[in-house]
Formats: structure tokens, sequence, C-alpha cells
């Protein structure tokens, strides 16, 4: 245990320069990408004078190792200023939307996950018969398809068809019930995502696992078929998963902005996707600095959970 | 015997006759027994989903975009307002009528009485509201004219607004102004709507942009971030209570999404997209209609003349005579995109060309294709091979259109575009830059001075303008004409000054005309909007007390 706190303290000394070069990216970014916050505020039909004056009252006429020098003085005060659009602290609608997008992001992954090693162990066992190429079409349909392509695909057959889920919207927070009905199809979209991949790769994992000398001499030991593959040649089929799983967060966040905006989520992505169209570069820097330390913290968590299991790795 | 036979069939004629009229009146009598049937459903809570993100800026002062000035006119009211489905019209609002301009002191005047037991929405202090009267219109108009507190201040420098008593206010012109550019001032569009003095105190600026109060229809209720702003009937409105209890604006700023939101019955209307495909499919659907609006979006061609080789006249007129406006029209349909010869809109704004004007002038290249006079005047000018040009296009879908049109058009008579696709955004940079020498830009506008002066005063002129706005074309041809227009208070004087204009830029062939691009709507055919459906000032649909859903 010691080793182990010793090791995230060591991972998230080790990620202040990255999160200071993302923050310092972001906020190029916002600045580079073309377009006038002022004008996207008023509008294309403001006057060059309206413009300038929003502008200044921006502190957008500041030189830019100013407005970075306050940016970074802020953001020690956890200030990531107010939106250009809407004139609320970001703050505000991060809190807002982050939960929706954190909820979406998670259960998409572990469902998928669970999902993905379902089919793949499942295909891996009945390897070259039917529930093989079944666990395979699945996998190639959410590789394959776009995310925004399959919620749409969903939402048509669960929400227009069978009008079983909610097209838009995350329901409400007091009651469970809507947020789940709101979650379901967006979820499943993400998972099924996911799931494409972990089943691909679990299956083959398991194939070469299943061939192994140490699963050999548990069945001569004369274990049964079931606690050969749970507890000999799952864990081992895990660590690869588990590193997939991690890189794949990344991707998964993208898919997720897709996703909410199909579904008209409250998340983040909506927050992004607003803010690039309506140059909204204090939204816009700020959701990106958060995308990017939610991808910090997963990576982290994703080499702890390496440990728990394998044994064989250690956290000196 | 024959005329007996003749009689028995003039009364079995009679009686069959009369056996039809009796079933054909049941019929109708049974119709309007069925459509009285038809009654309010029994919940009035109308859910409409807006092509944007999040709800932006409510502070009708301050919110410049169509979709925030949808919901803003569902909560505030002005002095006068387009009348609800048909924007050619005014009618009195908050005042008891519509004036007319008197002279005082050599001094344009205008009196407005105002209604009397005009209420505001309830707010922190005031759970009742308090009636509105001349003192909040004063403030309001003064707010407005605060460039530090409003995006519309530019259009309210040189009006003096006054109370006189509890009930009148007067506004005192620096120059005068004819209706048609005073009325657009004060109408519930733009910066006209009024917002009450106390409640502004009250809440500060930021506190009233985030909870609104006004006197319109509705009371701002809540907002879920990012999901939808709920909006209450409010029972002490002027024009009477609303039928709606309730109005949900959602934000779904996927065309898909809107669609599956409305066939699912999650919403009742959603803001559509501006092809006649679209209205088509929509129709198609059982129980939705879908419509599209007047007056719709102008979308020239502009020219920058100081690019070579635009800047030669003849070369213009070949570009001219290169395009077919019915060849565009039809790939946006018909049914959305109504052809114009005028750079001011038939229909709404004084002042527009008409095909027989443009005939009678003798300008055919801004009406009629042909490929061989194009020819002609780019071998006159110097170019008989043609020539390439450098554009920049905006990636949005029917921008795309557009530049695809005129590429097309072109390459017969040897003109190349080398098309650059970029984000809208930088597209308006670009041109605001005076770097794309093929500009298109949608656009509505209050009225024929506003549209003249921002895209065709030398004042406008992007870059080197004394206040630049959007004159891409660099013209300069046309100031006396807008100027002395602006201060011609003679409404058909008026119109033959920005006649003249448009004549000339006709002429000058800066800008060619191609059609008003309506907006389109679809909503579940028990919706009714309680007024026939026609134009609108804004691209959104008017949301009345007396909007109601029916039964289904």
């Amino acid at each position: 245990m010691v080793f182990l706190r010793a090791y995230i303290a060591r991972r998230l000394i080790q990620a202040l320069p990255t999160a200071l070069l993302v923050v310092t990216l972001a906020f190029v970014f916002a600045r580079i990408i073309p377009g006038d916050p002022a004008v996207a505020a008023l509008g294309v039909y403001a006057s060059a004078e309206a413009v300038q004056s929003l502008r200044a009252r921006m502190g957008l006429d500041a030189p830019l190792w100013a407005q970075y020098g306050r940016y970074l003085a802020d953001l020690l005060r956890c200030d990531l200023g107010r939106s250009l659009v809407s004139g609320y602290p970001v703050v505000n609608q991060l809190a807002v939307a982050l939960p929706h997008t954190l909820l979406l992001t998670i259960l998409g992954m572990i469902g998928g996950v669970f999902l993905g090693l379902l089919l793949g162990v499942t295909a891996a066992l009945s390897r070259n018969r039917l529930w093989d190429y079944v666990a395979r079409a699945i996998s190639f349909v959410g590789i394959s398809v776009p995310a925004f392509y399959l919620g749409l695909l969903l939402m048509l057959a669960f929400s227009i068809a069978l009008r079983l889920f909610p097209t838009m919207g995350a329901g409400d927070w007091a009651l469970p019930a809507t947020v789940a009905s709101h979650l379901a199809l967006p979820a499943l979209t993400l998972a099924l995502i996911v799931a494409g991949y972990t089943t691909r790769l679990s299956r083959s994992v398991l194939l070469d696992v299943l061939g192994e000398d140490y699963v050999r001499t548990a069945h001569a030991k004369g274990l049964s078929r079931r606690v050969v593959i749970l507890r000999h040649a799952m864990r081992n089929t895990l660590i690869p998963v588990i590193s997939l799983v991690g890189m794949y967060f990344a991707t998964l966040v993208g898919s997720s902005v897709m996703v909410e905006i199909v579904f008209s989520r409250p998340g983040v992505g909506r927050l992004l996707v607003g803010a690039i169209m309506q140059r909204d570069y204090i939204m816009l820097q700020s959701v990106m600095v958060v995308y990017a330390l939610f991808i910090i913290v997963v990576n982290l968590l994703t080499d702890i959970s390496y440990g728990f299991v394998d044994p064989r790795i250690r956290y000196e | 015997m024959s005329w007996r036979r003749s009689r028995q069939t003039v009364s079995a004629s009679r009686l069959l006759v009369s056996t039809l009229c009796l079933v054909a009146a049941s019929c109708v009598w049974a119709s309007a027994a069925a459509s009285q049937a038809v009654g309010l459903a029994e919940e009035q809570v109308l859910r409409i989903a807006l092509d944007t993100s999040d709800k932006g800026r409510l502070d009708p002062h301050v919110g410049v975009s169509a979709n925030e000035r949808a919901v803003i006119s569902y909560m505030f009211s002005a002095l006068v307002r387009y009348k609800p489905g048909d924007m050619t019209v005014f009618e009195p609002d908050l005042a008891e009528s519509v004036p007319e301009p008197e002279l005082r002191d050599g001094r344009q005047v205008w009196v407005f009485q105002l209604r009397q037991g005009v209420r505001t929405h309830p707010f922190p202090g005031y759970p009742d509201g308090y009636e509105l009267t001349a003192e909040d219109v004063v403030y309001s108009f003064k707010r407005v004219a605060d460039a530090k507190r409003s995006s519309f201040a530019g259009s309210y420098k040189g009006m003096n607004v006054d109370a006189s008593g509890e009930y009148t206010v007067v506004f005192t012109l620096e120059e005068a102004l004819s209706p048609s550019l005073f009325l657009p001032l004060v109408v519930n569009f733009g910066g006209g709507f009024v917002v009450p003095r106390k409640a502004v105190e009250a809440l500060g600026d930021e506190g009233f942009g985030a909870h609104p109060v006004g006197t319109g229809p509705f009371i701002y209720a809540d907002y879920v971030p990012l999901t939808r702003v709920v909006l209450s009937g409010f029972s002490a409105y002027f024009r009477g209570k609303p039928v709606l209890d309730r109005v949900e604006v959602y934000y779904i700023p996927d065309v898909s999404a809107r669609e599956l939101a409305l066939l699912s019955g999650a919403v009742h209307a959603i803001a559509g997209v501006r092809e006649e495909v679209w209205v088509e499919s929509m129709e198609a659907k059982p129980g939705i209609k879908a419509v599209a609006f007047g007056p719709g979006s102008i979308c020239p061609l502009y020219i920058n003349r100081t690019v070579p080789p635009l800047d030669s006249l003849g070369v213009r007129r070949a570009i001219f005579y290169a395009l077919d406006r019915d060849d565009i029209v039809g790939i946006f349909g018909e049914g959305v995109a109504e052809p114009t010869y005028s750079i001011l809109p038939t229909g709404y704004m004084p002042g527009a060309l008409t095909l027989q004007d443009l005939e009678e002038a003798g300008y055919t290249w801004q009406y009629q294709q042909d490929l061989q006079e194009a020819r002609r005047l780019l071998v006159a000018a110097g170019y008989p091979s043609g020539f390439t040009l450098r554009v920049f296009a905006s990636e949005r879908a029917d921008y795309q259109l557009l530049y695809q049109w005129v590429e097309r058009a072109l390459a017969p008579i040897g003109v190349k575009l080398d098309i650059t696709l970029v984000d809208h955004t930088t597209f308006h940079a670009k041109y605001r830059a005076n770097e794309n020498p093929f500009v298109f830009l949608v656009t509505a506008r209050a009225n024929s001075d506003i549209y003249l002066t921002t895209h065709f005063h030398s004042a406008s002129r992007v870059v080197v303008g004394a206040s630049p706005n959007l004159n891409f074309t660099q013209y300069t041809s046309v100031d006396a004409y807008i100027e002395q227009a602006r201060i011609e208070t003679d409404p058909v004087s008026q119109a033959e000054f920005w006649k003249l204009a448009c004549l000339q830029i006709a002429e000058d062939a800066v800008a060619y005309p191609t059609f008003v691009l309506k907006p389109t709507y679809a909503y579940w055919e028990y919706l009714d909007w309680g007024y026939e459906v026609r134009s609108f000032m804004n691209t959104a649909m008017d949301i009345t007390e007396q909007t109601r859903l029916m039964d289904h």
C-alpha cells in the first residue's frame, strides 16, 4: 500500500508538466482558430465599432502574454471565466455537464467491456461455430458503424418504432428512473463501440491463452472447464483488455461528443461543439483542459489497475 | 301520360335533390359538429426544438441570434409589433395605436399612448409584478441606446425619449425618419422590446439576463442548462391569459435528432432545414405539417469590384450572363427558394425592383442567361480564354450548393474557381478581411436602409470603410441615394431613392440577386398556432396567447 501511494504521488507529479502543456496548448488553440469571438458573440451584422467595444470588454485587446498570465492565475483559483455566449461562469456550466458525460462514458465503457468480454469468450469457446460468427458480426458493427449513425439507428428502433426510450435529454437527477431511461440508448451506443474492440481482442487473446501449457496442466489436474477458464485463462486475458480500455478511453470521449449531440444530452460534448460553433474560446479552452485532465486521470487509474489483475506487476 | 311521367320524374328528381341536400347538410353538420368536438388537448404544454446548442442570452437588449430573439419574443412586448404570422403589418402592442409622426419645433416627434393596466411578470419583491408605465419605456430605450449594456446601441443614436404623463411616451428625433425606418426601432424585434425598470434595477443586468422579466404572454420559469428553457403562461397578460400553460423550448442542434424528437412525439414543433426536399419528406409523415414561411433571407452573389479582373464592368456582366437563376432555384426547390431579381427582395422591402423594371432599364445581364454574350464580353475585356479566381466557400451545406452552382455556371465561359472550403466562421473572417472576391451571404434585415447601408454604403466597406461592415463589393456609387432615402419622410419618395440605388447596383453588376430562401418548420397538425402562417421577421414561428394544442 505504501508503494502504491508513493507510485500515485510520483505519477501525479509527473502529470504536472503534461497538465501545464495541455493548459498552454488549450490557450493557444483557442486563440489560433479563425474567427473573432466578438463577431461570433454579436453576430456577423454587428458594426466594427460594436465589435471593437466588445473585444475591449473581453480583454482581447491585451497582449497575448498578458492574457495567458491572467488565464493561468485564474486557473489556479479554479476560475475558468465566463462563457462569452451565455455569460454564465464556465465552472457552473461544466458542473452541470460533466456528471452527464462522466456517467455516459463510464457506463458505456463498463457495459462495453462486459459485453465485449462476454462476446469474446463466447466466440473463443465456440470457435468457427454459430456463436463465434454472431459475436464477430456484432463486433464488426461496433467497430465499423460511426457513433452518430449507430445512435440514430438505435433511436429509430427503440424510441420511434418501439417507443421504449426517450429521444432527447438526460432526465432529472431527482428521478433516477428518468436518468436511467435517458441513459440507456446513448450508453448502449458507446457500449457497442467498445464491445466491438473488446470482443476481437479478448477472443484472440483467450484463444492464445487456451493453448498455453498452464491451461493444459489445469485441465490435466482435473479442474472443471468453468474453473479453468474463469480462474486461470480469463485473468490473463484481462491484462491486454485493460490496456485497451485505457487507450480507448480517449477515443470513447470523442465518440461521446457525437452521441451527446445525437441524443441531445446536456454533456461536455454539447458544450464543446457549441463553443466551437460560436467561437466561445473561454468555454473551448476550459472544455479542452477538462477532457485532457480526464484522460490523464484515466491513464493513471489504468496503470494502477494492472497491479490488481496481475500480482507480478509492482509499483516500485 | 307523358306529362304525368314527366311530373313524376320531376318530383323524383326533386326528392333526389332534396335527399342529397339533406345528406349533404347532414354531412356538413356532422363535420362541423365533429370539428367542434375536437376540443383543446388536456395538457397545454407546447414543446418546440430550436436548432442551437443552448439558450444563449435572453436579455432582449443583448441577445442577437435568431434563436435568442425567438424566446425573447415569447416573454417581452414592444410598443408596436409585427402582426403574428404576417410581418408586413404593424399593429399596436404596448401602445394603444400606431402613431403618425408630428413636427414640433422643427423636430420629428412620435407620441405613443400606452395601454393602461399592463402588468409585468412577477419578480423578487413584486410577486404580482407592477403596472408598466411611460417611465419604464423611457428607461428601456435609454438602456438599449447604451453601448455598454446593449448590442443594438448603434441603431438608437440621435433619439431622445421622454415621458409626458404616466402613459405617454415622446420620441424626439434629431433626424426625421419615415415610418418604415422608425417603427422597426420600436417593434418586437431587435432592440425594441421594453424591459421593466424596477426588475432590471432589482436584479442587475446580469441577473436580469439570467432571469428575464417582461410583459409578454409567457414568464421565464426554469432553465436546464444545455437542454431547455421553460416558460409558463402569464395569467395577467394584457391580451388575456394564454391558452398554453407552459412552453418548453428545447435546444437540439442536430437536425436528425430534432426530426426524431418530433416523430417520437417528444416535441410538437421543430425548426427545419431550408430545402424543399426536407419539407416534402416531413410532409410525407402522417400527422406532420411542414411549412416554409416568408419573408426569408436573400442570398445574392456579391462581387468584389476591386479585385482584377472583376474590376472590369464587362467581366462582371459576363459573369452575370453566365449564371442561370432557375438552376439554383431548382436545386433548393421552389417551395423554399423564391427567385428574386432585386437586391432588395420584393414583397416586404420598399424599393425592390421587379423583372419589369429591369426589362425597361435593359439590364438583361441581371435576369437572362446568355453564354454567347458572356463570352463576347470576356473577349472584349481581354480575357478570351477566361481566368481563374481563388475563392473561399463556407462548408455549410447551403453555401456549398451556392458556390458549386457558380463554379458550374462559369466553367463554360472559361472562368475557373479555385475553391477553398473553410468553416463558416472562417468564411466570415475571410470576407471581413477583404480576401474573398465572390461572397454569398444569406441575410435577413429589418428594412431597406439597414440592408443597403451595411452592404453598399462606402462607409461600410470592409477593411477600408469609415465604419466597416458588410460592403465586401467595395462599392461606393449609391451613397447619395441611401442618404437621401434615409432623411426622406415621404414613404413613396423614399422607396424611389431605394429603387434608384437598386438600379445603379444592377447597372454596375456588383451583386447578382438569386432567390429568397425561406425558413422551415415542421409540427404536428394538432398544433394550432393561432394565426395564419405567412411571414415572420424572425426566422422562428411566433408563439402567442392564442397558440394551443388540439385534442388528438
